[in-house]
C-alpha cells in the first residue's frame, strides 16, 4: 500500500482549531478556509485552501504551506467539476494551475471559496458568504419530538380516543374471563357435581362472548372514524402548506416524493396513531394480566410455562429480520417482470420491427423463473420457522401437562385450575407476536412523521410584506444589477440590467441554459434575486402583493400544463367567474375556437388527465387563451412555439399577435425568427446580457446574435431540403 | 367585445328555413338565410347559442335563446333537438360489469336504452351533472344525481 496518506490516521480537528493553527503560522487572519478530502496525488487525505488578505495558501495535512498565490496575479479562478470529484483551477500568466483536488462531497465548500475570492478581487464580498452555515439542516427533528408532535394530532379528538381506549381495556378484561369460567366449570360442575351451576356458567360464557363481539365492533368503528379524521387533518394541513411554498421548494422535492408524503406517509402515521397505539396498549396489558394470573395460580408451573417465551421472542425477531430481505427480494423480482411488460407491450412496434420477439420472450421467461425461485424461498422460510415455533410451544404445553398432571394426581392442583392455566398459557403467545409485529410499523410511522414534519417545517421563502401594495400596472419593467442562482454561490444569472417600457415587445434569445427562463421566474417572483432588484412601474416587486403581481403578468409556457376538467374550465382557470362569451373570445383570440367547436361537446369536452386527449398544439392554444382571459398588462411567452409543428406554429404565431397588442410583452424564443420584429432583442450568454438592440442593429454588430442567426439559417435550409 | 358579436335575444328573429333543415335569421334588420344554431357549452350552458352559416361563418351569439320570441324558440329548438341529442337519464334499471365494460340499462326522457361504457368515460361536471359517453360516442346526461331514486343512486355510486 502506498504510504502517501491513503489512510487518514490523524484525528479530526475542529475547524476553528485548524483556522487558529494556520493563523498562528502565517500571522494574519484567515478570511476563508476550506478543507479538501483528497491530496494532490489523488488519494484520500486532507489539504487546505486558506484565503487571507491578498493571497491564497495551499496547505498539506501537517499545515505546511505547499503553495502560495497572490490574488493580483490570478487572472481567473474556477471550480472544475468531474465525475466523483473536482478541482480548483487558477489561470496565471496564461497557464492553468491546480490548487487543490476534492471529491463531490466538498464541491459546495470550494464553490463558496471561489465566490469569496472573486468578492475580494473585484469588490462586493458579501459577509453572509462567510457567516452563513449553509450545510446545516435544522429541519429534521428528534424521534421523541416527532412522537410528541404526532400525538398532538389526537388532541382534538380526546374524547373519542379515550372512549376507544376504554373499550380496549374492557376487551382485554373480557379476553381474560373465559379460562376462569372453564376452571369453575370443570372443578365445581363437571367434577364437583354442582349441576345447578351449569346453566349459569354457560349463560355467562355466552354473555362474555356476546359482549366481546359488541365491544369489538364498537371499538373498530370508533378507531376507523378517529383515524380518518386524523389523516384528513394532516393531509389538509400538508396540502395547504405546500401551496404556500415557493417554486424553489418544488425544485428540491420531486413531485413523486411530495405526492407520496401526502398519501402514503400520512396513511402510515394514521395507522400507527390509532390502531398501533391501541394494539400496543391492549397487548401489553394482556401480557401483564396473564402473567399476574398464572403466577398467582402456580408460580412454579408458570416458570415452566414461560420457559419457551425467550426462544419464541428471539425466533420471531430473527424471522422478521430474515423475512424482510426475502420478501423484498420476491417483490423486486416481481417488479422486474413488470418492467418488461411495461416496456414491450406499449413498445410492441419496436420489438416486432427489430425481430426481437424471441429475445423479449427469453428475457421474460428468465425473470419469471426468478419470481418462482424467490417465492419458493419465501415458502421455505415460512416452513422453516412457523412449524418449528409451533412445535416448541406445544412442547412447553406437553411439559405442563406432565408436571401439572402429576400435581393433579397428587391432589395439590385441581383439574379446572390446570385447564385454565393451559388456556391462559396459549393466550399468552398471541400478544407477544402482535407486539413484535408492531415494532416495524412503529419505526416506519416515526420515519413518516419525520418526513411530513420536515415539509411542514419549511418556511415559505416568498411571502407578502405587511406593507405590500396592490396597484394597476402600466407595464414598465426594470432589472437593476440582478444576480440569482438556484444553488447557493453559483449564479445562474448575473449583473442583469434591463429596462422595458410599457407596451414594448422584447425578445430574449440565447443558447439553452443561458438564464432566459430564470429571468422570467424572477419577474414572477417565484424566486427572489440574491442581490439587486426588479422594479415594476418604479416599485420593487418585493413590495407588490403576490396576488396583484401574478394577476397582471400572464405567462404561456413551453410545455402547457392543463388540469383535468373541461376545456372551458381550463381557459377560465385564471378567472373562475368568467362569462361564457369571455371564454369564447379568449379562445378565438388564441385561434382555438374552431378546433374546440369541432369536438362533440365543444367547450364542455373533458381534456383528460393533464390534457392528454388534446394534441400539443391544441394544448398550447388553450394555454394562450388561459393567459389572455385575465387581460394581463405584462405577458411572458416562454418558448411557446418550440414544441409544435410549423403549421400549428403559424396558427400560434397569429394567436400571439392578438395577444401582444397593447401589452408589455417578453418573448423568450429558441427560433430567432419569432422575435425578429421585436422592438428590442436581448441576447443572453452564460447568465449575462451580452447584446441588446433591434434585429438589424444586432446583425450589424457581428456578435453572438449574428452567429446564432446564421447557424439557424443553416438549420432552416437543411430542414427545407429534408422536407423536399 | 371584439371577438364575439353577442346580441340581445330580443333582437333576433328565427324562422324555419323554406329549404328546410336550417334557419332564416333576422338580426337588427339584416336577414341571413341558411343559418344553423350551435351550442359551445352543450352541457354547462345549454342555452348559449352561436348562429353560424352552413359554412361555419359566425353571425352572432345569444346568451339565452329561450328569451327569444316563442316562435323563434320553437324554430331553433326544432333544429337543436336533432343536433344535440343528449337523453337525460331518469332511472338506472341495471348496471353490470361484463368483459371489461359496464353495461347499462336506463330509462331516459327519450325512452328505454341499453348501452356500454368502457374506461373512464363518466365525467362529473362542477355543478354535479354527470355526463356519460358510451362506446359509440353517444352522450347521456344525469342532470341531478341526487334526485334519482335510491336504487339508481346506489348503482351509480359504485362507479362515479
Amino acid at each position: 500500500m502506498d504510504s502517501s496518506g491513503s489512510l487518514d490516521s490523524g484525528e479530526e480537528e475542529p475547524p476553528d482549531k485548524i483556522r487558529k493553527i494556520i493563523e498562528d503560522k502565517v500571522g494574519e487572519p484567515v478570511i476563508y478556509l476550506a478543507e479538501s478530502d483528497l491530496n494532490r496525488d489523488g488519494f484520500f487525505g486532507r489539504e487546505y485552501l486558506a484565503v487571507i488578505d491578498g493571497r491564497i495558501l495551499v496547505l498539506n495535512r501537517d499545515y505546511e504551506i505547499i503553495g502560495e498565490y497572490r490574488l493580483r496575479d490570478i487572472d481567473s479562478i474556477e471550480v472544475r467539476d468531474y465525475l466523483g470529484g473536482g478541482e480548483v483551477e487558477v489561470e496565471m500568466a496564461g497557464r492553468y494551475i491546480t490548487l487543490i483536488r476534492f471529491t463531490r462531497s466538498k464541491v459546495d465548500e470550494f464553490r463558496k471559496l471561489v465566490r469569496v475570492v472573486y468578492g475580494i478581487k473585484y469588490g462586493g464580498l458579501k459577509p453572509e458568504y462567510l457567516n452563513e452555515d449553509y450545510s446545516s439542516n435544522n429541519n429534521s427533528a428528534k424521534k421523541t419530538d416527532t412522537l410528541r408532535r404526532l400525538l398532538k394530532y389526537l388532541l382534538p379528538y380526546k374524547k373519542l380516543g379515550a372512549l376507544a381506549l376504554a373499550l380496549s381495556l374492557i376487551l382485554t378484561g373480557l379476553n381474560l374471563a373465559p379460562p376462569y369460567l372453564f376452571k369453575i366449570l370443570i372443578d365445581d360442575v363437571l367434577t364437583g357435581g354442582n349441576v345447578g351451576l351449569l346453566p349459569n356458567i354457560i349463560a355467562m360464557l355466552i354473555a362474555v362472548y356476546a359482549l366481546k363481539t359488541i365491544v369489538d365492533i364498537g371499538r373498530s368503528y370508533i378507531l376507523s372514524v378517529l383515524s380518518q379524521k386524523v389523516v384528513f387533518d394532516m393531509r389538509k394541513e400538508l396540502f395547504e402548506h405546500i401551496q404556500k411554498l415557493s417554486l424553489g421548494f418544488y425544485d428540491k422535492y420531486s413531485s413523486g416524493r411530495l405526492l407520496s408524503r401526502i398519501t402514503s406517509d400520512t396513511s402510515r402515521i394514521m395507522w400507527f396513531l390509532t390502531w398501533g397505539v391501541q394494539s400496543l396498549v391492549i397487548n401489553t396489558l394482556t401480557v401483564v394480566g396473564i402473567g399476574v394470573i398464572i403466577f398467582s395460580i402456580d408460580w412454579r408451573l408458570s416458570l415452566f410455562a414461560l420457559a419457551p417465551v425467550p426462544i419464541v421472542v428471539a425466533g420471531i425477531y430473527k424471522f422478521k429480520k430474515k423475512s424482510r430481505r426475502i420478501y423484498h427480494k420476491a417483490w423486486r423480482k416481481w417488479s422486474d417482470v413488470n418492467v418488461i411488460l411495461v416496456d414491450t407491450i406499449p413498445g410492441a412496434i419496436v420489438v416486432k420491427s427489430f425481430n426481437r420477439e424471441d429475445y423479449e420472450f427469453r428475457r421474460f421467461i428468465s425473470r419469471l423463473r426468478d419470481v418462482v425461485k424467490a417465492n419458493i424461498n419465501v415458502t421455505k422460510l415460512r416452513l422453516e420457522f412457523f412449524p418449528a415455533l409451533g412445535f416448541i410451544m406445544s412442547l412447553g404445553g406437553a411439559v405442563i401437562w406432565w408436571i401439572g398432571g402429576m400435581e393433579v394426581l397428587k391432589g395439590t392442583l385441581t383439574l379446572g385450575t390446570l385447564t385454565a392455566f393451559i388456556s391462559y398459557m396459549w393466550q399468552f403467545y398471541g400478544p407477544i407476536q402482535s407486539l413484535s409485529n408492531l415494532i416495524q410499523p412503529l419505526q416506519e410511522a416515526l420515519t413518516s412523521g419525520e418526513r411530513v414534519f420536515e415539509i411542514l417545517n419549511v418556511k415559505p421563502e416568498i411571502e407578502d410584506q405587511p406593507d405590500s401594495v396592490d396597484f394597476e400596472f402600466k407595464g414598465h419593467i426594470k432589472f437593476e444589477n440582478v444576480c440569482f442562482g438556484y444553488e447557493k454561490y453559483v449564479d445562474t444569472v448575473r449583473d442583469i440590467n434591463l429596462e422595458i417600457r410599457p407596451g414594448e415587445v422584447v425578445g430574449i434569445v440565447g443558447p439553452s441554459g443561458s438564464g432566459k427562463t430564470t429571468l422570467m421566474k424572477l419577474l414572477l417572483r417565484f424566486y427572489d434575486p440574491s442581490s439587486g432588484r426588479i422594479l415594476i412601474d418604479g416599485v420593487d416587486i418585493r413590495k407588490i402583493k403576490l396576488s396583484s403581481l401574478r394577476r397582471q403578468i400572464g405567462i404561456v409556457l413551453q410545455e402547457p400544463i392543463l388540469f383535468s376538467g373541461t376545456i372551458a374550465h381550463n381557459i377560465a382557470y385564471g378567472k373562475l367567474d368568467a362569462e361564457p362569451e369571455e371564454i369564447i373570445a379568449a379562445a378565438k383570440a388564441a385561434y382555438a375556437h374552431n378546433f374546440i367547436m369541432k369536438l362533440p361537446l365543444a367547450y364542455d369536452s373533458p381534456v383528460g388527465e393533464r390534457g392528454s386527449r388534446l394534441s400539443g398544439g391544441e394544448r398550447q392554444r388553450i394555454a394562450i387563451a388561459r393567459a389572455l382571459i385575465t387581460d394581463p398588462k405584462i405577458l411572458i411567452l416562454d418558448e411557446a412555439t418550440s414544441s409544435v409543428d410549423t403549421i400549428t406554429e403559424r396558427l400560434i404565431q397569429k394567436a400571439l399577435e392578438n395577444l401582444i397588442k397593447g401589452r408589455t410583452t417578453i418573448i423568450i424564443a429558441h427560433r430567432l425568427s419569432t422575435v425578429k420584429n421585436a422592438d428590442k432583442i436581448v441576447v443572453m450568454h452564460n447568465g449575462r446580457i451580452v447584446e441588446v438592440g433591434t434585429h438589424s442593429e444586432l446583425l450589424r454588430r457581428n456578435g453572438l446574435y449574428k452567429r446564432l442567426w446564421e447557424a439557424q439559417f443553416e438549420e432552416t435550409k437543411v430542414e427545407a431540403i429534408k422536407v423536399r | 367585445m371584439k371577438w364575439i358579436n353577442l346580441v340581445d335575444p330580443k333582437e333576433v328573429e328565427a324562422r324555419f328555413s323554406e329549404k328546410g333543415n336550417a334557419l332564416t335569421l333576422k338580426v337588427n334588420g339584416v336577414t341571413y338565410s341558411e343559418v344553423v344554431p350551435r351550442k359551445p357549452f352543450p352541457l354547462s350552458r345549454p342555452n348559449f347559442i352561436i348562429f353560424t352559416t352552413r359554412d361555419g361563418e359566425e353571425i352572432c351569439a345569444v346568451k339565452d335563446y329561450t328569451k327569444m320570441d316563442p316562435n323563434s324558440v320553437k324554430a331553433v329548438e326544432k333544429l337543436l333537438n336533432k343536433m344535440y341529442f343528449i337523453p337525460k337519464i331518469k332511472r338506472v334499471i341495471a348496471l353490470n360489469y361484463e368483459g371489461g365494460a359496464y353495461v347499462w340499462a336506463v330509462e331516459t326522457d327519450k325512452g328505454r336504452r341499453e348501452f356500454k361504457t368502457r374506461g373512464r368515460r363518466i365525467y362529473q361536471m362542477d355543478d354535479g351533472k354527470i355526463v356519460i359517453t358510451d362506446t359509440h360516442g353517444n352522450v347521456y346526461l344525469i342532470e341531478n344525481p341526487a334526485r334519482l331514486d335510491r336504487r339508481s343512486r346506489e348503482m351509480l355510486e359504485e362507479i362515479v
